[in-house]
């Protein structure tokens, strides 16, 4: 596949590959055809293709093409575990126990080059799933499922808690940046360590929690693929750069003509350069 | 035995033909059918295995009780629909 000259679009109405070609670019192909596609992904390292389908009435399913999209297989999708019957959430989401049930599948990202076959995957609500076999089968993240600050988390803009973003450091597949909308941005220094720590986050989408990092609402994190310790992110409060590996935060102030959105797309190659999308904040909506 | 079918529309996206199916409660009935059909499964129940939030049983005309544990008795004569909710404008 020419992954310069072509690319998946993820739409309510199905999967459509864009291609560009002598006159511009157009519709080369459409999957899924009438049916919402939250979210698609590419592995370079397989070509495989991914597509995330939300039935709504029949739920969330996942799929894979390993032809470019010729064809597609329905395979596993992320199952959370039973809730232990002893269990007392420390904080109730929003007033209500957490539902240990899939919501939505929010992120997929292909492991490191020498993991074949992992794939992440963030979800509503709030789960980090980890495949090892191309998406066949899932486990849960559990030193983040189970680590208790987890359930302070809040749903930005959905009625639950989610991982939208998954980086997996180009240097050492096994540590893992994810971004949580809203529950700040977590590390893990090795896929396996207990207990990520947050890293200090300085902004606030919360006057009462303006310096708790593990209340915040990113809406997205990049990493800059040849400085991955260069990380940015659309804040619901702004936008915000690390240049240690997240561990703290710069606020970029003055952009214009917003520095509210939700997209981010870091340059591969220059760690100084990413881009936005703008928009206009909640207040006026 | 008890029969079990579905709406048009789910099958657009899964096969679930028409089949009897042992049981005495629905979840008995739906574990011998997913059992043949394990695909179909996740579109009908949750990965908790509760009926789907926007998922409707009947068991001979009569909607059923427990969503959750799906415990409804099931009559050796019984017909069991599986449909989707109707919602929206």
């Amino acid at each position: 596949m020419g992954e310069a000259r072509r690319c998946q679009v993820s739409t309510r109405k199905g999967l459509f590959a864009v291609e560009r070609g002598i006159d511009g670019w157009r519709v080369s192909a459409a999957h899924f055809l009438g049916d919402n596609v939250t979210l698609s992904m590419h592995d370079p390292r397989s070509g495989h293709l991914f597509a995330a389908l939300n039935h709504g009435h029949f739920g969330v399913k996942l799929h894979r093409s390993e032809d470019g999209g010729a064809t597609w297989r329905e395979i596993a999708t992320p199952a959370y575990p039973e809730k232990p019957a002893d269990y007392t959430p420390k904080a109730p989401l929003e007033g209500r126990p957490s539902d240990w049930s899939l919501k939505l599948v929010w992120a997929l990202a292909p492991g490191g080059a020498d993991q074949p076959g992992v794939v992440w995957c963030g979800t509503l609500p709030g789960g980090l799933f980890r495949s090892e076999d191309g998406g066949e089968s899932w486990a849960l993240n559990r030193p983040l499922w189970d680590d208790p600050r987890r359930e302070e988390w809040f749903g930005g803009g959905a009625d639950h808690p989610g991982i939208h973003s998954v980086l997996v450091d180009p240097r050492d597949s096994n540590h893992v940046t994810v971004g949580v909308s809203g529950g700040g941005v977590w590390t893990t220094p090795t896929a396996a360590r207990a207990n990520p720590p947050p890293p200090a986050w300085p902004s606030s989408c919360r006057p009462s929690g303006k310096y708790e990092p593990n209340v915040q609402d990113p809406h997205m994190v990049a990493q800059c693929a040849a400085n991955p310790d260069v990380l940015w992110v659309q804040h619901h409060n702004g936008i915000f750069r690390s240049v240690d590996g997240a561990r703290t935060w710069t606020e970029i102030t003055g952009v214009q003509p917003s520095t509210f959105g939700f997209a981010v797309a870091a340059h591969p190659r220059e760690d100084a350069t990413a881009w936005f999308v703008p928009a206009v904040k909640d207040e006026t909506r | 035995m008890p029969t079990i079918r579905f709406t048009r529309n789910i099958q657009r996206h899964v096969a679930c033909p028409t089949e009897a199916v042992q049981g005495e409660t629905l979840q008995a009935a739906l574990s011998d059918y997913f059992a043949r059909h394990a695909p179909a499964r996740g579109y009908v129940l949750d990965d908790r295995g509760r009926l789907r939030a926007h998922m409707a049983a009947f068991v001979d005309g009569r909607q059923i009780d427990d969503r959750d544990g799906l415990s409804d008795p099931v009559a050796p004569d019984a017909v069991i629909d599986i449909i989707q909710s109707l919602s929206g404008g």
